[in-house]
């Protein structure tokens, strides 16, 4: 089974529940998830702690078939079927681009360029605990 | 008692239904009165649907996360039984952790033991609570008990000032009886002693009596409120006290039990935004849990004004009708109401 161990998965609850991100003071880039080094300037120790918008547009996608899932979704395989992950772009202004399932949606009829909002759910189960974070689902808008 | 007010609410009905008759269809019958029922999807369990409800209602709110000061969860069906589900919400939403957090999970009417918890202490320490009822109980496929087990999550903002509705009382009351519907320690499945007559006597009679409590309490009578919910397993369960406590059938509201079916700790909490997002200003609203044991607690609720909409947080209508219905196949899949391979 592919392993993520705890404390890797402990370290990064901040990005996995919140979307947090090291924003460089000298450059003003943002890195998903914060790094010491900037991935733009190479300055160490520059970057503050900001939370990404939870709203972006599917950049583009692909769908995991029966049995092609990583061991660690095979469970959740079992009751979904099909899934799809995709490369999201968020709604700030660098337009930071991450990885990520989509969740409650055909993932035959996806579209890229359809709004997608964050929403916590289980990513998968691993050492009896259950590991959480943000996946995205189609936009979902009050009728006006 | 000092007033607290209700600051904002927001609630999470998963996407995915069952209609009765494809559960009729399969086992012949169907126990109990809904048309259908929400099922919580493959990747979701009662932290992540108390987690949505829980940023809705921050949203609505319009409050800072720093203003929260206590979170407190009930929830019958929590994915643990030893790991706080308050503490993992707290940390998804990004709450100061220097607060405190109370998880409620030994009953059906845990949502509203939070809920009167919450305003005791919101009372004493200032700040607002976020107060979320959760949950998705089951019991074996056979089992007609699990014809109406539901899911849904809904969170409410208390606090001191800024309400759109003010709690003006809660009184509970519970009677000795031995048992209707228990779930045992390391079990996952809600079963029924099946004698009818207990658990309509714990039931009624607790329900009556908390009602009464408050109605003494506040000086009300029953012609004083406009809207009433009581919790039950289904629609025609919360009929059966109305007689008892002198309501009249008009101001009963069912229809979140309806469509989101038993959604035990979260049912009260559920059916009561359902109704503050129709009440008018001026308008009264009782409501009242049931858990086996048997307790009840029951809320007086006076509405102030509405809750404005805000066009990314969905509201409970929008919810309802972004649904999807699931075949009995995959009802047993996502309810893991079947061994999957692990």
């Amino acid at each position: 089974m592919a392993h993520v161990s705890v404390p890797s998965y402990w370290n990064a609850l901040p990005q996995k529940y919140r979307l947090v991100a090291g924003k460089c003071k000298e450059c003003g880039y943002v890195n998903f998830p914060p790094q010491i080094l900037c991935n733009n300037c190479s300055k160490s120790n520059t970057q503050e702690l900001i939370e990404l918008p939870e709203v972006g547009t599917i950049y583009s996608y692909t769908i995991i078939g029966r049995g092609a899932a990583p061991p660690e979704f095979k469970k959740m395989q079992s009751k979904s079927g099909a899934y799809a992950i995709a490369v999201v772009e968020l709604e700030n202004d660098q337009k930071t681009k991450i990885n990520v399932q989509l969740t409650d949606c055909d993932p035959f009829k996806i579209k890229i360029g359809t709004k997608v909002t964050a929403v916590f759910r289980i990513i998968y189960e691993q050492e009896g605990v259950r590991r959480y974070g943000l996946k995205f689902r189609p936009e979902l808008k009050n009728p006006k | 008692m000092t007033k607290l007010k209700i600051c904002g609410y927001g609630c999470y009905i998963p996407r995915f239904r069952i209609k009765r008759e494809e559960i009729q269809k399969i086992w012949g019958h169907f126990q109990g009165r809904i048309a259908e029922k929400a099922v919580m999807g493959y990747d979701e369990d009662t932290c992540t649907m108390a987690v949505e409800a829980a940023k809705n209602a921050i949203k609505n709110a319009k409050i800072k996360r720093e203003e929260i000061q206590v979170v407190g969860i009930g929830c019958s069906s929590p994915p643990y039984a030893l790991r706080s589900m308050a503490a993992e919400v707290a940390m998804a939403i990004g709450i100061p952790l220097n607060i405190r957090l109370l998880d409620f999970k030994e009953s059906e009417k845990a949502g509203t033991t939070a809920l009167v918890t919450c305003i005791d202490i919101i009372i004493n320490k200032g700040g607002k609570g976020l107060v979320i009822g959760s949950d998705s109980p089951k019991s074996i496929a056979s089992d007609p008990i699990e014809n109406t087990y539901g899911a849904s999550a809904t969170a409410l903002i208390i606090g001191k000032s800024d309400g759109i509705a003010t709690i003006e009382g809660a009184s509970s009351a519970t009677i000795e009886i031995i048992a209707d519907r228990f779930r045992k320690e390391g079990s996952e499945m809600v079963e029924d002693l099946g004698i009818p007559q207990y658990h309509q006597t714990g039931y009624i009679n607790s329900i009556q009596q908390a009602i009464t409590n408050l109605l003494n309490e506040l000086g009300l009578t029953t012609s004083d409120f406009q809207h009433l919910f009581i919790q039950g397993h289904d629609t025609r369960e919360p009929t059966r006290v109305l007689r008892k406590i002198g309501f009249d059938k008009k101001v009963l509201h069912t229809d979140t039990i309806n469509v989101i079916g038993d959604s035990a700790a979260a049912s009260v909490l559920t059916g009561l935004i359902d109704i503050l997002d129709r009440a008018n200003p001026g308008e009264r609203i009782l409501c009242a849990s049931y858990g086996s044991g048997a307790g009840c607690d029951a809320f007086s609720i006076l509405v102030e004004k509405k809750q404005e909409i805000l066009e990314d947080v969905p509201i409970m209508q929008t919810y309802l009708e972004n649904k999807q219905y699931i075949d009995y196949n995959q009802y047993l899949r996502f309810k893991e109401l079947i061994d999957l391979e692990t």
